[in-house]
């Protein structure tokens, strides 16, 4: 009966107009950002930049200061500060005093006054290319990190809530290109380590998280609702069927058909890598399904399980607002770890580099922790809608669209 | 195991409103009629039989298995409930097969029982029709297909006939009475007529309570030399309607064709006249001090 039955609930959601916008979703937002995949060539010596050879990982509490009080000194001369306090950008506006005051900070951290700025910003683009690198600015001699972090501290107080000048956002702002050494370490964890598959998997991994934390919620409480729209709830309770075979064949469905295309699309990296032809590369032919299984599809079963829980419960698409808040806080906080290595809890992982398989690595524990919570996590909300929709079909927690309590029309007397 | 449904004091309360109110019932093989006017407790009967229901007390069993035992209920009993749909965009074919699956059919059962079904409820033709394409009444036989896909016992049926045309409700009727040959079919309806037409045995229920229970010339028998009909005049009519049970009228002109109960013979050209069920239904509606709505 089960297998019957999830057949039937594939075809159903194969049916449905809100699957097939779905996975058109998912084609465009591959297409913009790994349409045309790059497949990376051997760094070689004497070239004239190594930008798409990653960032350097071992940052120094220097690098945070220059990098930081650089960018401070960019947006005080230019008059042009930014804050982000629901991840959207903001331009904030100062009066004249708080200007003043930062104009100070940068002199206690520089020595600069507010009139030396703009030639120490054109010496330093003398040397460096100002559409790849960052301004990095001298810092006074003798300058601690603590007095450094006090000086941000009010800088951030000045700005606002979401202000880029926190001890977090500045280490996370810091971006430095490797070297050639640099360059060719990152190859050869990519070629060697990650079988060059790995990394472009990875990071198709990170793109498709971002709208699989979202998107599979839609369908999921379309379908939900569908029962209830289609009048169909009291059919399917009368039936002998267990209430864990209908909602266990429903999620399995939901699950499998939202992984279809995401498993279709996936391969693509791993034929990019192959067409490339780059010799001497031993491919990782099934990193593709080996991403699939552990990184997207714990995230997807989460988001279908908060789907047909919520949904199941109230009735409504509260889910979709649930949903929509814990993927954007997941965005927001995954901001100061797009370079990988770092990703905590969080539902959306973020890897947004083919590189960095060092920190991959590093931090490989924390990411099977993370995806085996979440496992742990959809299978026990599919279990309470398993109980839910086993109290409903006795005549309990029928909130007919109410958030709160049963309702009982007259007719039904 | 017997085929019949037992009820022994029987309540169910949504909050401080008691639906059903120590309700004792016997109910055997064939067509059996659940009267009462909406809100009268029907559904809720109906739905503690079919288990999408839990009682608050007394004894309820389904061919001798108690009502608690929901999934082994489930395996004997088709229900078709009062708001009857299904998914719009699924084919007839289709809708049967989910319903088939969903209640434990195999893939050869469905096979043999979906074709047989839609001949005997004359859907044969519409078999690869969407539901959303079916006339109201076309639905309703649908219904009932997928109410005996299984071949249960019990066939439970809340209100089958509202909103079908005349001719759609004498085949829908008719199509029951054929089921019920070898099952209990359990007709609620706070039509009249459809019991009078189809039913055996009725109940008769009001704010959870069974007013009456019997065959249908046992409640044909409570209204029996109690039946009359006069024609008067319009300014008669208001007197008329205060001192008897009033059970229908026809304007004729400026006179009035009415019909009433009454315990001894009320006026001289009033005329003594055959009982009928809806008779029957509206003395026992006023014996019991529910108000009237003539």
């Amino acid at each position: 009966m089960f297998i019957t039955l999830f057949r039937k609930e594939c075809a159903q959601t194969a049916k449905s107009l809100i699957y097939w916008l779905y996975v058109a979703c998912l084609v465009l937002f591959f297409n913009s950002q790994l349409g045309n995949m790059h497949i990376l060539t051997p760094p070689q010596e004497g070239q004239a930049d190594y930008l798409d050879y990653g960032y350097q990982t071992d940052i120094t509490e220097q690098d945070i200061m220059e990098t930081g009080t650089g960018s401070l000194v960019w947006a005080h001369y230019y008059d042009n500060y930014f804050t982000y306090p629901v991840g959207f950008a903001k331009s904030v506006s100062l009066d004249g005093e708080e200007k003043e005051e930062i104009g100070d900070i940068i002199y206690d951290l520089t020595g600069l006054k507010p009139e030396d700025l703009e030639a120490d910003i054109a010496a330093f683009f003398e040397t460096h290319d100002i559409q790849t690198t960052q301004y990095e600015v001298k810092l006074k001699e003798g300058l601690t990190y603590d007095k450094f972090l006090s000086e941000m501290e009010r800088v951030a107080e000045i700005l606002g809530p979401g202000s880029g000048y926190t001890e977090e956002m500045l280490r996370a702002n810091v971006q430095i290109p490797v070297d050639y050494e640099g360059a060719a370490a990152n190859y050869r964890d990519l070629t060697e380590k990650d079988g060059l598959t790995g990394g472009y998997t990875r990071l198709f991994c990170d793109y498709m998280g971002v709208v699989l934390g979202i998107l599979p919620v839609f369908v999921t409480a379309t379908r939900m609702l569908r029962d209830k729209r289609s009048r169909m709830q009291e059919l399917i309770y009368a039936r002998r069927v267990p209430s864990g075979t209908v909602m266990g064949s429903r999620y399995l469905a939901l699950v499998c058909m939202h992984m279809l295309p995401v498993v279709v699309l996936s391969v693509i990296p791993t034929v990019n890598c192959i067409r490339a032809g780059i010799e001497g590369v031993n491919l990782d032919y099934l990193a593709w399904l080996k991403y699939d299984l552990g990184w997207l599809l714990p995230m997807v079963m989460a988001v279908v399980s908060v789907g047909i829980f919520c949904t199941e419960l109230t009735e409504t698409a509260l889910a979709v607002l649930v949903q929509a808040a814990w993927w954007f806080v997941s965005l927001m906080t995954g901001g100061t770890s797009m370079y990988g290595g770092r990703y905590g809890w969080n539902l959306v992982p973020r890897h947004n580099t083919e590189l960095n398989y060092a920190g991959f690595e590093e931090g490989f524990r924390q990411l099977a922790a993370n995806r085996i919570f979440y496992t742990v996590l959809a299978l026990v909300l599919l279990a309470l809608t398993i109980l839910v929709y086993e109290r409903k079909r006795k005549g309990h927690l029928r909130r007919n669209g109410k958030i709160s309590g049963n309702h009982k029309s007259a007719v039904q007397a | 195991m017997k085929t019949e449904i037992v009820i022994r004091n029987l309540s169910k309360s949504y909050g401080k409103k008691q639906a059903l109110k120590n309700v004792d019932l016997r109910i055997g093989k064939g067509m059996f009629g659940l009267l009462g006017r909406n809100g009268a407790g029907k559904t809720t009967l109906m739905k503690v039989l079919s288990t999408l229901l839990e009682k608050d007390s007394g004894k309820v069993k389904v061919c001798g298995i108690p009502v608690e035992h929901a999934s082994e209920i489930r395996k004997i009993t088709g229900y078709l409930p009062q708001e009857f749909s299904m998914y719009p965009n699924m084919k007839v074919r289709e809708a049967l097969d989910y319903l088939g699956v969903l209640s434990g059919l195999t893939k050869a059962q469905r096979r043999e029982r979906i074709p047989m079904l839609l001949e005997r409820v004359n859907l044969t033709e519409k078999a690869g029709t969407k539901v959303k394409a079916l006339s109201g009444g076309m639905k309703r036989r649908l219904g009932i297909a997928q109410a005996i896909l299984h071949d249960p016992k019990v066939l439970i049926v809340d209100e089958p006939t509202a909103g079908l045309d005349p001719e759609e409700r004498v085949r829908f009727r008719n199509l029951l009475s054929e089921i019920a040959e070898d099952r209990i079919v359990i007709l609620s309806t706070h039509i009249v007529g459809d019991v009078e037409a189809t039913c055996e045995e009725i109940a008769v229920i009001d704010q959870g309570r069974i007013l009456f229970r019997g065959t249908v010339e046992e409640l044909l028998s409570l209204v029996e030399g109690r039946v009359y009909r006069a024609e008067v005049s319009r300014k008669e009519l208001n007197r008329i309607r205060s001192s008897y049970n009033v059970t229908s009228m026809i304007t004729l002109g400026n006179n009035v064709k009415v019909r009433f109960l009454a315990d001894t013979e009320p006026f001289s050209t009033a005329q003594h006249c055959d009982a009928g069920v809806e008779d029957a239904y509206m003395y026992l509606m006023q014996r019991e001090g529910a108000p009237l709505c003539l």
